[in-house]
C-alpha cells in the first residue's frame, strides 16, 4: 500500500510525472504488482481501487439545505422559517 | 491538560493540494478524524499520522445525514474535552459547503476551548481553474441546490450560477446517496424560468487523484435530467444575458467625477 500512496502522491505533486518516461521509472521504481503498475500506467482508478480492496462506496457531502433549527451549542437568534422543507 | 481542535483542508487532489501547514497539523495531532472523497485519498492520509480515524463509516443510505452529522461532531469534540489536540482532515476546504466542521468549531469554542480552521483548495478553486472562469468578469453565485430549490432565491443570469451537490438535488430526507433524473426534471423547471432550456451548462467533477480526470460535460439544460450525475458533480451555469448598466448610478458617479476635477483645477491653478 504505502509504494503505490507514495507513487500517487508523487504523481500529483511533481510536474516531471507528467512525462512519461519519467512516469514509466517512477512506476517501475515503485515496485508495484504488474496488474497495478498497469492500472496506473493507463489512469484506471476503478481497478486501481479494485486491487488493492478500497472499492467500496464513498459518500462525503457534509453540507445540507439548512443546518439543524436545534443546535447542539448556544447560537445566534435567526429569523424563524414559517414551514420547514426538511423533516428532522 | 486542554485540548484543541483544527479543522484543516486536505485539498481536492490527493498530493497536490495539501498546504504545508495543513500538513503539519495533522502530523502534529494527538489525533486525526478524517473525511475525504476517496478511499485511496484515505489511505494517504494514514500515511501522515498513525491515528487517523474515518467518519466515513457514520453514513448510511436510509440513515438521516443530520444524525450522521450530529455523530461525527460528538465524536471529534468527545476527544477534544479528554485534552486531546484533535485535527479534522477534510477534502477541500473544511469551510466551504461543509456543515461539520463549522459546527465542530463552534461547539468546541462555547466550550471555551480553542479552535479554529485552516483553508484548504476547494472544488470551487478548482472549478474555475479547470472551466478558465474567472468570476470577477461577471460575478458568480454559488448556492448548494437543495437549498436552492427549497427556497425562493435571486438568480441574475448575467452571472454565472454554481450549484453544488447536484447529485443529491431535492431531497428533503437527507437519506439519499442520489436523487433521480425526475427530481432534476423539477430543477430544470425553475431554472427554465431564467435561462431557456437550449441554454449550454456544465456538469463538472474535479480530479480528486492524479488518476482521476476532469470532468468537463457540456450539454442542454433540457438534457439535464438524463444525464450521469454523482455526488462529486457539480452543475455550473454560464451567463445567458449581457450585463445591463445601472444608467442613474453611472450619472450620479460621472457627477461625483466631474465635481472632484473642477475642485483639483481649483485648487492647483
Amino acid at each position: 500500500m504505502k509504494n503505490i500512496i507514495e507513487l500517487l502522491e508523487k504523481m500529483g505533486k511533481d510536474v516531471s510525472m507528467l512525462d512519461p518516461i519519467a512516469l514509466e521509472q517512477a512506476i517501475a521504481k515503485a515496485d508495484l504488482t504488474p496488474e497495478l503498475s498497469d492500472a496506473v500506467k493507463v489512469g484506471d482508478v476503478k481497478q486501481v481501487e479494485m486491487l488493492l480492496g478500497k472499492n467500496g462506496d464513498i459518500f462525503c457531502n457534509i453540507k445540507e439545505a439548512d443546518e439543524p433549527e436545534q443546535e447542539d451549542e448556544p447560537s445566534e437568534e435567526v429569523p424563524k422559517k414559517e414551514q420547514s422543507a426538511i423533516n428532522y | 491538560m486542554k485540548g484543541s481542535l483544527v479543522c484543516v483542508g486536505t485539498g481536492m487532489k490527493l498530493g497536490a493540494h495539501i498546504s504545508p501547514i495543513c500538513k503539519s497539523h495533522i502530523e502534529n495531532a494527538d489525533v486525526v478524524f478524517s473525511l475525504v472523497s476517496s478511499a485511496l485519498t484515505l489511505e494517504w492520509l494514514k500515511q501522515m499520522h498513525v491515528d487517523v480515524r474515518d467518519l466515513q463509516p457514520f453514513y448510511g443510505e436510509g440513515k438521516s445525514r443530520a444524525n450522521t452529522y450530529r455523530e461525527m461532531i460528538q465524536l471529534i469534540v468527545d476527544e477534544v474535552q479528554l485534552g486531546k489536540k484533535v485535527v479534522g482532515a477534510f477534502y477541500g476546504h473544511p469551510g466551504v459547503f461543509a456543515d461539520v466542521p463549522h459546527r465542530a468549531i463552534r461547539q468546541v469554542r462555547s466550550l471555551g476551548i480553542e479552535a479554529s480552521m485552516e483553508p484548504g483548495i476547494s472544488a470551487e478553486d478548482c472549478l474555475i481553474a479547470d472551466l478558465l472562469i474567472d468570476p470577477g468578469l461577471t460575478g458568480c453565485i454559488h448556492y448548494e441546490t437543495s437549498q436552492f430549490m427549497f427556497y425562493q432565491r435571486q438568480i441574475d443570469t448575467s452571472a454565472h450560477l454554481v450549484l453544488w451537490q447536484v447529485g443529491t438535488a431535492g431531497d428533503q430526507s437527507l437519506e439519499k446517496y442520489t436523487t433521480s433524473g425526475k427530481y432534476r426534471e423539477v430543477l430544470v423547471k425553475k431554472l427554465n424560468e431564467h435561462y431557456p432550456l437550449t441554454h449550454q451548462v456544465i456538469l463538472y467533477e474535479a480530479a480528486i487523484t492524479p488518476l482521476h480526470k476532469v470532468r468537463e460535460h457540456r450539454l442542454a439544460l433540457s438534457e439535464l435530467p438524463k444525464a450521469a450525475v454523482s455526488q462529486h458533480t457539480t452543475l455550473v451555469i454560464p451567463p445567458s444575458t449581457k450585463m445591463e448598466k445601472d444608467t442613474k448610478i453611472l450619472n450620479e458617479l460621472t457627477t461625483l467625477d466631474k465635481r472632484d476635477k473642477f475642485y483639483l483645477v481649483a485648487n492647483n491653478p
